[in-house]
């Protein structure tokens, strides 16, 4: 854990500081917000309040967080049972590239190509359409591993998964995203 | 595994790094930091436990500075009235003069009613010491 954590956590439970937790915010914020971003497809808005619920129920816990594992690995762990309670509440299908039922695909989402162009550069991938097509537990290990770059220890402190399921999400995730690149044409 | 399905693995990673790097986006404060601080409900903390106690103290120093007051003030007004009462201005003034020139007496010799006033006003003097004390400190942690 960063020094510079460890003093301002310090400061918030021993004097309730806002304005050292707002620090600790600003240098963790943007982790967190992308993390959720990708397992709301994208939705900016779901996943800002979701972060902002994370942050809130950190401030409120912040007595509970006994440093073993990093802050930021704690911060993920909230976000991660925030979003799964939510999907619970809305009952939302998770979208996978193995279930074939109409439900599970919403047509305005999954019609339009994954593909887009940009100018002056060469074709782009847009990743929530890509990532649509894993598992919700498979979107959530290849995000924290292979964008945020959490070991398979970390994973398994975020999501409680067992290493072993962890590392066979992640095998089976990385191996349907790559066949969905290639089939689109990315290259 | 085969060599071929090494490469495959091998081509994979490599198509998923690219892949990958243009979703490690970096994600700007854009407001969210002032919209979580805005959100934070109060919490219980020993700081918060301080602030309260010396609120209360605010309030049994107003009382106890009424009272100390009022000792004092009736204190002066037994001594310098004892052989009768006058509102005149020239009786007033005679009586401050009296009262002054008698207050060496008063300090070294204090009657009961005296020393009440006294520790009224030192209790008086510690809750304003520590409210302003503790206002100092908030305020450099905020």
């Amino acid at each position: 854990m960063r020094s510079a954590d460890v003093i301002l956590i310090a400061q918030v439970v021993s004097t309730g500081s806002h304005r050292a937790f707002a620090k600790l915010v600003e240098a963790h914020q943007a982790p967190v917000r992308r993390f959720l971003l990708r397992l709301t497809h994208g939705d900016a808005m779901a996943a800002d309040d979701l972060a902002q619920e994370t942050f809130i129920r950190a401030w409120q816990h912040m007595r509970d967080f006994r440093g073993l594992s990093g802050f930021e690995t704690w911060l993920m762990r909230i976000a991660y049972r925030l979003f799964l309670d939510e999907q619970r509440k809305t009952k939302q299908p998770a979208l996978t590239i193995d279930d074939n039922s109409a439900a599970a695909q919403p047509a305005a989402f999954m019609e339009q190509s994954p593909v887009y162009a940009v100018p002056g550069a060469a074709l782009k991938m847009d990743i929530d359409k890509a990532m649509a097509t894993l598992s919700t537990d498979e979107r959530t290990c290849v995000t924290l591993q292979c964008v945020e770059g959490y070991s398979i220890k970390d994973i398994a402190s975020i999501t409680q998964m067992n290493e072993n399921t962890i590392k066979s999400h992640l095998a089976r995730g990385k191996r349907h995203l790559a066949e969905y690149l290639r089939g689109n044409g990315y290259s | 595994m085969n060599k071929e399905d090494n490469m495959m693995n091998i081509n994979d990673e490599v198509l998923l790094e690219s892949f990958f790097a243009e979703a490690r986006t970096d994600v700007t404060d854009d407001g969210f930091v002032e919209r979580v601080m805005a959100a934070l409900p109060e919490r219980q903390t020993s700081f918060a436990t301080l602030r309260r106690w010396s609120k209360a103290t605010d309030i049994v120093g107003g009382i106890v500075l009424a009272v100390g007051a009022a000792l004092i003030v009736g204190n002066y007004l037994s001594t310098v009235y004892a052989d009768g009462f006058s509102f005149s201005p020239s009786a007033v003034l005679v009586n401050a003069m009296l009262f002054l020139h008698r207050l060496p007496d008063h300090i070294m010799m204090p009657s009961l009613q005296q020393l009440l006033s006294i520790a009224a006003a030192a209790v008086v003097l510690m809750t304003l010491f520590i409210q302003q004390f503790a206002t100092i400190i908030r305020k450099q942690l905020l």
